[in-house]
């Protein structure tokens, strides 16, 4: 059963040519042009993974991210004509998991779409503990007192890959390849912004983070682990 | 001495820079000179007429009393033909003083003019407290020369006060001549004098203060309007292009203003209109580069597609997917450059600072360039004598100048060996590539750097620019405060320096000269 791949475009000729690679590449897909078509479709079609052009009538782009984001953690790589700073930072705020500029590589945009989708479970234990959470990686469940932190895929394994290696600093760079599967120097805002979205789910005081750490010029690390 | 210099000098600052002080200034000296002038004139004709009126009136009383004391002693005279001095000496004192009544007789006196003999001696006598030393003997002399009329002479009185002598002969029978002299003091007339000049001087003073006063309004009204314009003018140059003058009247300083308020709305218009038109431009570039982007992302990937097929078709249709291919990734490169201006022209550029030395930099550039290099076979000579401490830098801009630079170089170093120079001062880094190619005329290297420049055809690019990299190159290094200049001479190559001042100076001077001195080969 092929992944399917939901692109929201407001030009049918991107949609189309996007289309006709990804069927080539090996994913089921459906176009629509329009933010509520994007919603309506989301729930018909329930995808693997959603294309997000930011530029769309109706309901533009970020909105359509924070609608989706309201209900599902599924991966959304926006497509962005934009460069500039705040419209990227926006979406990724709005919880895209990623972003590719246009106009983009075939093969790039494949790459990423992988990347995003290819969630790593190497289950060396069942269960971690950080500070007073406890990650479910059978699950893919992370709780506080018994109560479940809703985390989208993406967050879970920013939170599982700083957990696992708890006395490890990850750089930015380090996270973007593990995390987001990036062979080449990219964005270090992602990680920026993921992490403040994480920490905004998870911790009790985003401003007296416990379970992601800052280590000042370096990176993040994992807050104090413990055998659940 | 140094605070009144300094007084002195900033009279003069105020002097120069105020028209009111000059105006004011010059009406009151000027109206003093005039006043001075005819109070001097005043001064002088009251004091003559003063003096004339009061001397005529002594020269004839003196008269009077002369030929009252004549009369008194010539009937002195007794039947024997003789005369009681002593009785008549008091009679002729007496006959004085009833007959004089003018004011300020300071005192009379009979004196015997000396050298006579004579049947009987009369002593000379006076009144008391007679100056006798005042009676010179030039008036004595003047009055024996000429016995019959009354000489004076202008005294200075025992206390300082002016006065006048006069005197005339009188003869005493049997006992000669004698001087008649009386002293007047016209110290009344002096007093009246100087109150007739301290009356002037008061009033002209008073006149000067109110010549000035009505000046300085008259002017501080009169100039208002030019005070305003100016004051007006200087914050419509400080760039508050809404200041207008308040129009009163429709005297000249109306039509000064409504001139002045028509200039202002008009180069107002103007400048409106010009940044407007500027934003628009700009806003154009950006909006069509960003519109582009979208149906250039479909034709990349459907030629993508077709590029990646081409071994499927047929010889001619294959090669039209390569040039399709290859024209797409030029077009994609310039409308991102396209679009990196436009971001410079919005002034949405910034720096990302980090502290590198620039021979790392320059370093990894070489490094990224050197396969392309050795493929046109030239060798790459880096001469580093500075550059080796951090400087403050945007390393990805700085890496996109050098890169530019360095593959022009290679571009049209025609397989010459090409020199890079890296070196620092206190103030600026600087960084210089050197070629040894075709070079440029003058004309051509002043216009390099325009966008969409290209040289002429014996600088063809090989590896196909976009005619933007070095516009771009130039924006990146004024983004650092700093520049790029180029040196170039026809057969003898080309030299791009680009020099970043630190910390934001200015005026600095580039540590690199242009061209470098080429080394001799070792």
């Amino acid at each position: 059963m092929a992944e399917r791949i939901l692109i929201v475009d407001d030009d049918p000729g991107i949609g189309e040519v996007v289309q006709l690679f990804l069927v080539v590449a090996g994913f089921d897909t459906r176009v629509a042009t329009s933010g509520p078509d994007a919603i309506d479709a989301f729930h018909e079609y329930n995808p693997h993974l959603v294309l997000l052009d930011l530029n769309l009538p109706g309901l533009d782009g970020i909105a359509v991210c924070r609608k989706i984001r309201e209900t599902s953690g599924t991966p959304i790589v926006m497509l962005t004509a934009r460069t500039d700073t705040q419209d990227i930072v926006a979406g990724l705020e709005a919880g895209a998991d990623d972003y590719v500029e246009k106009p983009f590589n075939d093969k790039v945009l494949v790459a990423r779409i992988r990347a995003c989708m290819r969630r790593p479970s190497p289950v060396t234990s069942a269960k971690l503990a950080v500070s007073d959470i406890v990650i479910d990686l059978k699950g893919h469940q992370v709780t506080r007192g018994g109560e479940p932190l809703s985390l989208t895929p993406l967050e879970f394994d920013l939170l599982h890959t700083l957990a696992s290696s708890p006395d490890e600093v990850f750089t930015r760079e380090h996270l973007l390849e593990k995390v987001w599967g990036y062979q080449y120097k990219a964005d270090t805002r992602l990680v920026n912004v993921h992490v403040q979205r994480l920490r905004s789910k998870i911790e009790n005081d985003v401003d007296d983070p416990k379970i992601v750490l800052t280590v000042r010029g370096v990176g993040y690390r994992a807050g104090e682990t413990h055998p659940a | 001495m140094s605070f009144f210099r300094r007084l002195l000098r900033l009279a003069q600052l105020r002097w120069r820079t105020s028209l009111r002080l000059r105006m004011v200034a010059a009406s009151g000296i000027l109206s003093a000179l005039a006043l001075g002038l005819i109070g001097g004139f005043l001064s002088y004709t009251i004091q003559s007429n003063l003096y004339d009126s009061r001397r005529d009136e002594i020269l004839a009383e003196t008269t009077a009393v002369s030929r009252n004391v004549q009369t008194l002693f010539d009937g002195a005279l007794d039947v024997q033909g003789s005369i009681d001095v002593e009785q008549a000496n008091a009679a002729a004192q007496t006959t004085v003083r009833s007959t004089t009544n003018s004011p300020g007789l300071a005192g009379f006196a009979i004196l015997r003019v000396p050298g006579q003999a004579t049947e009987q001696l009369m002593a000379s006598s006076s009144s008391i407290d007679f100056p006798v030393e005042i009676i010179t003997q030039e008036l004595r002399a003047a009055i024996q020369g000429d016995r019959t009329s009354v000489h004076y002479q202008p005294v200075e009185m025992p206390d300082g006060q002016p006065g006048i002598a006069a005197g005339t002969n009188v003869n005493v029978p049997t006992a000669g001549r004698y001087d008649l002299v009386l002293v007047y003091d016209l110290s009344d007339v002096q007093e009246n004098l100087w109150f007739v000049q301290g009356v002037l001087a008061v009033g002209g003073g008073l006149f000067v203060l109110i010549t000035t006063f009505i000046v300085w309004t008259v002017t501080t009204r009169s100039i208002r309007p030019i005070v305003t314009t100016a004051q007006t003018a200087e914050r419509f140059a400080e760039g508050n292009l809404d200041e207008r003058i308040e129009v009163e009247g429709e005297d000249i300083a109306a039509t000064l203003a409504t001139s002045f308020n028509k200039m202002a709305e008009s180069i107002h218009t103007q400048i409106t209109r010009l940044a407007t038109l500027s934003t628009l431009q700009q806003q154009f570039v950006s909006d069509v580069s960003h519109e582009l982007r979208t149906p250039l992302t479909t034709i990349k990937l459907a030629g993508s597609m077709l590029f990646d097929q081409r071994e499927t078709f047929d010889p001619d249709t294959a090669r039209a997917a390569e040039l399709l291919k290859a024209q797409i990734d030029k077009f994609e490169l310039t409308l991102a450059e396209l679009l990196e201006l436009s971001r410079f022209d919005a002034g949405a550029a910034e720096l990302e600072l980090d502290s590198i030395a620039p021979v790392s930099l320059v370093s990894s550039s070489i490094d990224a360039v050197q396969s392309l290099a050795d493929s046109k076979g030239s060798a790459m000579r880096l001469h580093a004598p500075g550059g080796h401490t951090e400087f403050d830098l945007d390393p990805r801009r700085i890496r996109r100048i050098l890169q530019n630079l360095l593959s022009n170089a290679i571009d049209h170093g025609e397989g010459k060996p090409i020199d890079v120079w890296v070196d620092s001062s206190s103030t600026a880094v600087s960084i210089a590539v050197r070629d040894y190619g075709v070079g440029m005329s003058e004309h051509d290297a002043a216009r390099v750097f325009d966008r969409f420049w290209r040289a002429d055809p014996s600088r063809q690019r090989q590896t196909g620019g976009t005619g933007l990299g070095l516009a771009i190159a130039q924006e990146d290094s004024r983004l650092h405060g700093g520049w790029i200049d180029v040196w170039s001479a026809p057969g003898e190559g080309a030299c791009f320096r680009v020099t970043v001042p630190r910390d934001g100076l200015t005026n600095v001077v580039s540590p690199v000269a242009l061209p470098p001195e080429v080394p001799s080969e070792d």
